[in-house]
């Protein structure tokens, strides 16, 4: 049995001993070791090997008793050299781990490190610094430490460790910053220390050297240095203990004179001794705070105030500062910065000049946002609209001007501008009271200096309509003037006329003349008195203070006319040369037409009136192309009827063609020009879309062209005569002038077109008449200027008979009423004299038919009355005036 | 009575036993340690065995000296094969 277990023991060591072989490569285990172990199993077999055979012949004698004895001896020794030598691979295994810790960390350390022995030799170096030098361990061990590479060719740096070095093995810790080149000849800065390393004698072991790279470091603190001696910012940092300043930054001497010395130095005396008396009490106020400041409350502060610098002028500085607590949690100390605020505070004063300049002028001012929101307005803009500006701010311009005017004229001048474009417009507003005014308005738009970009438009509107009334005015007296000036022309065409008239009438006042001999000469005084009559319309046409009649009307006959008009001012020496070869329509004013005609025209006539010559007037259509538009500024290209005004006169010098269009520049003596004429002219044309260009030179004549656009389409006018037809009527009319003929010729008129007429030429029995035929008249016509009873006077005194009854005032001229008085007293329509029969056949079917009232002109006296047929009516009809007639009284139905 | 060799043997395993104490800490830190001392233990047990024999129940203390042994040895088999396969296995990926 002990042997069969024997025998089985010395097989499991046979088989230890097997898989020791087998995994011999894979052991754990030095080589040293591997061996031991080997020996030990081949013990252990051998030993329990010589225990079965001893067991085994245990009965034949015992012969392996003695080998198993000494082999059993040695075995408990195996055992013990076996665990000595597991312990020993323990403790190697684990030195080698503590090694392998030990230089991952000191390769890994981003500072050199390295230890050399107390001769000065390097013994180890870890892996930065010899990367740092692109070097090998192998190639600097045993080198002494300032004849190593990272010293090599750096004679201040190998001094300067070996001074080192030597008060270091002295026991004493050494450290010092040091430049050198790395591997790629890089200037580097380094901190170097060494440090000793005693053994627990108290004897030198080794030394330990450390540096470590510091070139970012020392470039940083380079350029903070630099940025600090160079920012505008001053840092500062006070104790509060003391109350004095602990760091100044050097900038402090640039802005105030005084080096940052002098601040530390100075003490809390020398400050406040040069802040300005007004913030004095600031000063000590936020002292006093800042020492009371316990941690939670709001620590930062910020203040201006006044310092005095070394120039002695005060500056004013603003300080943000924030408090520093002890560890105890009291205010310990103050740190922030310091800038001079001086030029900010003489640009706040001079915008705040600015403000009260925008807040003082006369122009009204404001600047809106993309969507027309007003940002801001000034004083005159919001008083202009009658509102505060809190009442504008934050709300479009519609707030002022009206949601209507706003949609119609403002917001699409606004979108020109938010487009870039510089905008420019007059126009008409009325204001809460209902007053008109108009307004001459740019919009400019508004770069935000941020974006770069269109953030907006000012609104810069100045309130014209003073100017407007005054240039009204003025260009009515300058048309009185030409009036003047043309009297003795018309004088004379007038005498021309008479001379026809009484000639014709002695004629036929004479004994013995056939009656086809009378109806000739009768024919002739209506001609003669035509032609009066033409006369006298062309002069109320030019004098009339009516507003524009702006109309697509033909040049040529307009031309025609004016010139009909000027030949009689003109001396015989001139001759006048019509060229009209247009019949291109234009947008113009009648009258406007004439003014231009007669302006260049006079003065063409001032300028050949010593020695004569001849005035050219050409009309003809002219095509404006691009390059000949790109010469002139107020001129496109497009089609265009040109007016050609020249003459063979003295002509002028370039300096006078310079300011001819100058309002009140004349060259014509004092009392024979007043420099408005051709300003005037200037004025029309520009109005009309159109452009003036001046041609002369001294002693070669003058040549003046005139570009209008040329229309298409057909005038007012022109539709007005071709679908005229006369209506007529069967209501019953009281007609009244005090004009006798004119009643009469009134009443047979009106009687032809089928009305039933009762005619007074007294107003007063006109009214009796009314007063007990109230319900017999269907319409009252009645002249304005009568004795006794004016027609206005008339015309209430009726209304107040019967409110309803429908009034036709008829007038040669009169500067006394307005529209808003007309009607107010009721009255429905105002025509003018010389009565045409088309006129007054129109009017009392509008009136009669309540299509409308004819006074829609409110702003113009009723001698202004817009649009008068007869001035544009050349074409195919003449107005007819109604003839005179010397009759008086009642006429037609008899009256009580 | 005992063999004055088995004292010897006893003596010397006792020996290597204090070294064990001594170094328990480290060499349990060995691979599979525990089945190496398990062997140890045995071998010791084994030793102090063959001395019991000579004393009194011969027969009995023999037999389980020499199966001590057994265990012993298989122990150690166990952890030379460890040692070898635990190696193997680390490098394993």
């Amino acid at each position: 049995m002990i042997a069969f277990l024997d025998a089985i023991t010395c097989l499991a060591s046979a088989a230890a001993l097997l898989f020791f072989f087998i995994g011999f490569k894979r052991l754990p285990l030095t080589k040293d070791s591997r061996y031991l172990l080997a020996g030990f199993l081949v013990l252990l077999t051998a030993y329990h090997f010589s225990l079965f055979m001893e067991w085994r012949h245990a009965g034949t004698g015992n012969r392996f008793d003695r080998i198993e004895n000494f082999i059993g001896t040695l075995t408990p020794i195996a055992w013990f050299l076996m665990i000595y030598c597991l312990v020993k691979e323990v403790t190697t295994r684990e030195l080698h781990e503590s090694e392998q810790k030990l230089r991952a960390f000191l390769d890994h350390h981003f500072e050199f490190s390295g230890i050399v022995d107390p001769e000065g030799r390097l013994v180890l170096a870890n892996k930065t610094a010899l990367d740092f030098i692109e070097a090998r361990l192998e190639d600097v061990v045993g080198t002494l430490l300032w004849e190593t590479p990272w010293a090599q060719g750096n004679e201040v740096f190998q001094a300067e460790l070996k001074s080192c070095f030597q008060k270091a093995a002295q026991g004493q810790f050494t450290r010092f910053a040091a430049q050198i080149l790395n591997y790629r000849k890089k200037q580097s800065y380094i901190d170097v220390s060494i440090n000793p390393f005693l053994d627990a004698s108290g004897r030198l072991q080794w030394l330990v050297v450390e540096a470590r790279d510091i070139t970012r470091l020392r470039k940083a603190q380079a350029l903070a240095e630099e940025t600090l001696h160079l920012s505008k910012t001053i840092l500062f940092k006070v104790d509060l203990a003391s109350r004095r300043f602990e760091y100044v930054s050097p900038y402090i001497e640039t802005v105030t004179g005084f080096p940052a010395d002098r601040f530390v130095e100075g003490g809390p005396a020398w400050v406040a001794e040069r802040i300005h008396p007004d913030d004095l009490e600031k000063f000590n106020r936020i002292s006093r705070d800042m020492l009371r400041h316990k941690p939670g409350d709001t620590s930062d502060r910020k203040y201006q105030l006044r310092f005095m610098g070394r120039n002695g002028s005060y500056d004013w500085y603003r300080a943000r500062m924030t408090i520093r607590y002890s560890e105890q949690g009291r205010s310990a100390a103050v740190v922030g910065s310091i800038e001079s605020i001086t030029e900010q505070k003489h640009a706040e004063k001079i915008l705040r000049h600015y403000e009260q300049i925008v807040s003082h002028t006369g122009d009204l001012l404001a600047l809106v946002d993309t969507d027309c929101v007003y940002q801001a307005v000034s004083n005159s803009y919001h008083s202009f609209f009658g509102k505060s500006a809190d009442q504008l701010i934050g709300r479009t311009i519609a707030a002022a001007v009206g949601e209507d005017h706003f949609a119609r004229v403002t917001r699409p001048m606004a979108e020109r501008c938010l487009g870039g474009e510089e905008v420019h417009y007059q126009t008409w507003i009325t204001l809460q009271g209902g007053e008109q005014r108009c307004l001459d308005v740019n919009y400019f738009p508004y770069i935000d200096p941020d974006k770069q970009a269109i953030a907006g438009f000012v609104v810069s509107a100045r309130d014209v309509t003073v100017n407007q009334r005054l240039e009204e005015q003025l260009r009515q007296a300058h048309k009185m003037e030409a009036i003047g000036t043309l009297a003795g022309g018309i004088a004379h065409d007038f005498n021309n006329i008479l001379s026809a008239i009484m000639g014709y009438s002695e004629l036929g006042l004479s004994p013995h003349e056939t009656v086809d001999a009378l109806r000739a000469y009768m024919g002739k005084i209506q001609q003669a008195g035509r032609r009066a009559g033409d006369l006298v319309r062309q002069i109320l046409t030019f004098s009339r203070q009516s507003k524009q009649k702006i109309d697509v009307l033909h040049l040529k006959p307009l031309i025609k006319e004016a010139l009909k008009f000027i030949r009689a001012s003109l001396p015989a020496t001139i001759v006048i040369r019509q060229e009209l070869l247009s019949d291109g329509r234009v947008l113009a004013d009648p009258t406007q037409i004439h003014q231009i005609v007669m302006n260049l025209a006079a003065n063409a006539g001032y300028a050949m009136k010593e020695k004569g010559g001849t005035l050219t007037v050409r009309v003809e259509d002219c095509q404006v192309d691009e390059a000949f538009a790109a010469h002139r500024v107020d001129l496109s290209a497009g089609a265009y009827v040109r007016l050609r005004i020249s003459d063979t006169g003295t002509g002028m010098p370039s300096h006078v063609i310079d300011r001819i269009f100058d309002p009140f520049f004349t060259t014509k003596p004092k009392d024979e020009g007043t420099g408005l004429g051709l300003s005037v002219v200037h004025g029309i044309v520009k109005d009309a879309k159109g452009a003036i260009a001046v041609e002369s030179g001294p002693g070669k004549g003058t040549t003046f062209d005139i570009y209008l656009p040329r229309m298409s389409g057909e005038s007012q006018t022109q539709r007005d005569a071709r679908f005229e037809e006369l209506p007529g009527g069967s209501e019953r009319v009281l007609f009244v002038d005090d004009e006798a003929p004119l009643v009469e010729i009134g009443k047979r008129t009106l009687e032809k077109l089928g009305y039933r007429v009762t005619g007074h030429s007294s107003s007063i029995a006109a009214l009796t008449c009314f007063e007990h035929r109230k319900e017999d008249f269907d319409l009252v016509i009645t002249d304005l200027t009568m004795p006794d009873l004016t027609g206005d006077k008339l015309a209430a005194a009726i209304l107040n008979i019967r409110p309803d009854m429908p009034i036709i005032v008829a007038t040669g001229f009169s500067k006394g009423m307005s529209a808003e008085e007309l009607t107010a007293l009721g009255i429905r329509k105002v025509i003018f004299k010389p009565i045409v029969r088309t006129e007054i056949a129109e009017a009392i079917r509008e009136v009669l038919d309540g299509s409308g009232s004819g006074i829609d002109q409110p702003a113009y006296p009723i001698g202004e009355k817009k649009g008068r047929k007869q001035t544009a009516a050349p074409q195919g009809r003449e107005p007819e005036p109604l003839p005179a007639s010397t009759s008086s009284g009642c006429h037609g139905s008899s009256c009580p | 009575m005992f063999q004055e060799n088995e004292l010897l043997m006893l003596l010397l395993g006792v020996g290597a036993l204090v070294l064990v104490r001594g170094n328990y800490a480290k060499l349990k830190r060995y691979e599979a340690a525990y089945l190496f001392i398990w062997a140890f233990a045995f071998m010791l047990i084994g030793w102090l065995l063959t001395i019991f024999e000579g004393f009194f129940l011969y027969s009995i203390f023999n037999f389980f000296e020499h199966l001590s042994y057994l265990a012993g040895t298989i122990f150690l088999s166990c952890w030379v094969w460890r040692i070898t396969r635990r190696r193997e296995e680390g490098r394993s990926p």
